[in-house]
């Protein structure tokens, strides 16, 4: 088989064979497809796009470019949840307890936060003494001893994306929805999952800011869970806000914390968060079996948070992966960043938007968030929302909170928070949080929403 | 995976793939980047492939080509008098014009500086059938080449390493990443490296057909304009001709056969109601367009008479002789062609049926030559310069069953039968007498395209 060849026939729009995707996965991951061919067939893909089949035969291969988790001597069916990325996305360290408490296993490996979005492995790490790279016998061990754990990729799981996702990155070979859906799901593969609900998100804040693509992402990846037998069930969710009112490691961990003890998420700045929480967790609970429906799921997730027990499963995970649990006990205790500074309205109104990207970025600067791979992040430096969209506000009122030992960003911070934030003179009409749902029977608009 | 200093090449890259134009700064960037070794061959392979999908305005194709130029030396030959030509042929099966134009052209008076190519593929390259010539050099110093140019208003010689470097260090990931068949890139590889010889004008061959590197018209068409208005926008005056390429140019293919078929033309006796009429055609024309632009002829069918006058005196056949002896050839094998060595094995494919043959398929006779050993599939494959073909039949001509179509020679017996096998069938019989084909479609210069009359 000749690589230029399949270069050639994917730039003319012809369809690869399982056989030839292959021989160009495997020759890339033994290094006799070199870098430089990859990145001219991956341009090629981004302009010809793939078939729902190649997309599927794609998937498998990178999943089996390395291993797959067995966790079928675990009870129960395996269920876990990806999101795309947002800005104060905390979802995954609230969901993941309440679906565990509600007694569906929950196996979870997610990734670092990098440009503006956030990612759950810093969160968690954020704890102190929290491992998240545990070998995978001990990975098994913990969802075994208490239906739930929470690590970072390992290099057994899915090589070949690793490379090729390296190489996109600097070769603009990102931004293909094949290719974004195969890595996604390549890795969730090989978890060991039975199920999966995904969390798609669209907007300003949004990896896909149109919500055409984010769709068309959503639809790609159901596709491959259902392809690849796994059922898969998506939401296209809204990333034009950030998510509740924490952005920075450590703040979010509290502000899930609070939502997890029940003291913050029924009508505060949090509601938004435990909103697409409960609708996550309720799909996770009638993918596991333990609810009929969504609706029904939901409520088991609320009971789950007002019952306790699932502030209880998180303290025991924390435990389990060597966190201190007094430290979320006691969250007073934590360090605080060098240097804080309020943001102040400088007119009245009403909140009409909160750019989440420019709130995204604008962590970055304070030390929450990282601009390229391996570099640190201050687990302290964040934002602190205090008024959302929809909100009043006075002149002079607090916008946010920042939070940095970087005295040089407090200002530069400063003027871009106070610009993130649109307030106009009439009071906006609520913005829409919950889309569209994406099943394997199509797309359909989600109008069940619940306000607690 | 190193990141890119100061400016960054993943959003050019994505720049280029949104459809939007690069600036010269951000070529400069690029180009300058990638032959420094900052910019590796991964980003570089889908900049082209971008490239390849969006393709370059007008601006950018010129941009790109200047860029590709200066990235290395440029040869100065104003110290010669005269207006310099050169000619360039995209490529093809048998194409063994420039052997005989060049040597015409230079003995009508018109300096020829000519920088050739190797073959690859189904095409031969002029280099490789100069090398066929025992002891001709075509690796000289530009030194040299300024002095012999100087000496007897030819030369002919191989891309240098001084030559647009960034050409040469691209041409070879393009020709491993599928991205060759790009018009903006092609022009800016062709023009780049016309651009550096000296010459003051240009004629280009434009293949198109089965055994052309573009094998549909209109897209040799907008090769050909895209390659002209490099040429004129950049200085040199260039005139384009679209020629056919269906059918191997003349009887012979292969290196030291061609060299063959060449001097016979020159010395006048082929290439007149035989089977190397078209050839003499196309290099009558081409020749003729030189010396128009050479100043020798007022126009081309001057330019035309004139070529043929070159033949019928002698002068460019002597030319040819002296072309050889000055770049270290041995004139005695050109004078007694019969005492070259010849190939080991050869075979005869024959007509299986009797009637007309209406195509001989110049891919196939291509790629049937390189099995033979007469051309590499690889750019450093070893080649054999006594392998090819000679054709004995070609389109328009009656045959009858059994009769000989082609001989073939080869130094690899394993390949003999396959090659018979597969030339017999790159012949196509038809019953009835077929019509004539084009053998020159188009004639591009600054002021358009027309056809031929």
């Amino acid at each position: 088989m000749n690589v230029v060849e399949l270069i050639r026939t994917k730039r003319e729009g012809s369809p690869l064979s399982e056989n030839e995707m292959r021989f160009l996965i495997s020759g890339y991951v033994e290094g006799t497809v070199p870098d430089y061919q990859m990145s001219a067939f991956l341009m090629a893909v981004y302009f010809r796009g793939m078939s729902n089949e190649e997309t599927v035969a794609f998937t498998n291969l990178m999943q089996h470019s390395g291993e797959t988790i067995d966790l079928s001597e675990i009870p129960g069916v395996k269920v876990d949840k990806h999101s795309t990325g947002g800005v104060g996305d905390k979802v995954s360290l609230i969901l993941a307890p309440i679906v565990a408490a509600c007694g569906v296993p929950v196996p979870m490996i997610s990734g670092r936060g990098l440009g503006h979005t956030g990612g759950t492995l810093d969160k968690l790490e954020s704890i102190p003494g929290f491992t998240t790279n545990l070998p995978i016998p001990e990975y098994k061990r913990v969802i075994k001893k208490i239906g739930l754990v929470m690590i970072g990729q390992t290099k057994e799981i899915a090589p070949a994306d690793k490379k090729m996702y390296a190489l996109r990155d600097v070769t603009g070979t990102v931004e293909c929805i094949p290719l974004l859906a195969s890595s996604i799901m390549s890795k969730k593969l090989a978890e060991g999952i039975d199920a999966l609900v995904l969390d798609v998100k669209t907007g300003r804040g949004a990896f896909m800011q149109e919500y055409e693509g984010s769709l068309e992402l959503a639809k790609t990846m159901v596709q491959i869970g259902h392809g690849c037998g796994k059922e898969t069930i998506a939401f296209i969710t809204d990333m034009n806000q950030p998510l509740g009112m924490a952005i920075g490691n450590w703040l979010e961990v509290v502000e899930s914390v609070e939502c997890l003890r029940g003291a913050r998420g029924a009508n505060d700045h949090s509601t938004d968060l435990m909103d697409i929480t409960h609708l996550l967790s309720g799909a996770m609970a009638l993918l596991g079996k333990k609810a009929g429906t969504i609706e029904e799921g939901i409520v088991q997730s609320k009971a789950a948070i007002a019952n306790g027990t699932a502030y209880q499963k998180f303290l025991d995970l924390v435990a389990i992966q060597n966190g201190d649990v007094s430290a979320i006990e006691n969250l007073e205790r934590y360090p605080i960043s060098k240097h804080t500074l309020e943001v102040k309205a400088s007119t009245r109104g009403f909140v009409a938007g909160i750019d989440s990207l420019e709130l995204g970025l604008t962590a970055v600067t304070l030390g929450a968030g990282r601009e390229k791979l391996g570099e640190q992040v201050d687990h302290k430096a964040g934002i602190a929302l205090k008024k959302k969209v929809g909100d009043r506000v006075e002149l002079g009122d607090t916008l946010a909170i920042i939070y940095t030992d970087r005295e040089h960003a407090l200002e530069p911070a400063r003027k871009r928070i106070a610009g993130a934030y649109t307030i106009t003179t009439s009071k906006p009409e609520a913005m829409k949080l919950i889309h569209t749902i994406v099943t394997k029977d199509g797309v359909q608009p989600w109008r069940h929403e619940h306000r607690s | 995976m190193n990141h890119s200093p100061t400016m960054n090449v993943v959003e050019l890259i994505r720049k280029k793939r949104a459809g939007t134009a690069l600036t010269e700064g951000e070529f400069r960037f690029l180009i300058s980047g990638y032959v420094d070794g900052i910019v590796p061959d991964y980003q570089m392979s889908s900049f082209l492939m971008a490239c390849y999908f969006r393709g370059m305005s007008e601006d950018e194709t010129l941009t790109f080509t200047r860029l590709m130029l200066h990235s290395g030396e440029t040869i100065d030959l104003t110290d010669i008098p005269g207006v310099k030509v050169d000619k360039h042929s995209t490529g093809g099966v048998g194409d063994k014009v420039s052997l005989i134009l060049t040597p015409i052209v230079a003995s009508c008076g018109v300096p020829v500086p000519m920088i050739s190519g190797r073959g690859l593929a189904h095409t031969g390259g002029t280099l490789d059938k100069l090398d066929a010539i025992p002891g001709f050099k075509t690796n000289l110093s530009i030194a040299e080449y300024k002095k012999i140019i100087r000496q007897i208003g030819v030369v002919m010689i191989g891309q240098t390493k001084e030559i647009a470097p960034a050409d040469k260090k691209m041409y070879a990931l393009r020709d491993v990443t599928a991205t060759v068949e790009c018009i903006p890139l092609i022009a800016g590889s062709i023009m780049s490296k016309k651009l550096a010889g000296g010459a003051n004008a240009l004629v280009l061959d434009v293949k198109t057909g089965r055994g052309a590197f573009m094998r549909s018209y209109e897209k040799s068409l907008e090769l050909a304009t895209a390659l002209v208005k490099v040429g004129n926008e950049l200085g040199i005056e260039t005139v384009g001709y679209i020629t056919d390429m269906n059918q191997p140019l003349g009887s012979s293919i292969g290196n030291w056969l061609e060299v063959v078929e060449s001097v016979e033309c020159l010395r006048g006796s082929k290439g007149m109601n035989d089977h190397a009429a078209d050839l003499m055609d196309v290099t009558h024309l081409l020749a003729g367009a030189m010396l128009m632009l050479g100043k020798k002829a007022n126009n081309i069918q001057t330019g035309i008479e004139l070529s043929k006058q070159a033949i019928a005196s002698g002068n460019a056949y002597q030319k040819f002789l002296e072309l050889v002896r000055t770049q270290g050839g041995d004139i005695s094998m050109l004078e007694n062609v019969d005492r070259y060595p010849r190939s080991k094995f050869s075979a005869e494919a024959t007509a299986p049926r009797a009637g007309w043959v209406v195509s001989v398929d110049a891919l196939e006779t291509g790629l049937t030559a390189t099995m033979l050993g007469a051309g590499r599939e690889k750019i450093d494959d070893a080649i054999n310069h006594k392998a090819g073909i000679v054709l004995n039949k070609k389109v328009g001509d009656r045959i009858e069953m059994g009769e000989t179509l082609a001989i073939l020679y080869t130094d690899r017996e394993n390949v003999l039968d396959a090659a018979r096998k597969r030339i017999a069938q790159a012949f196509a019989i038809t019953p009835t007498k077929p019509e004539k084909q084009k053998l020159i479609y188009a004639m591009i210069s600054k002021e358009g395209a027309q056809p031929w009359q």
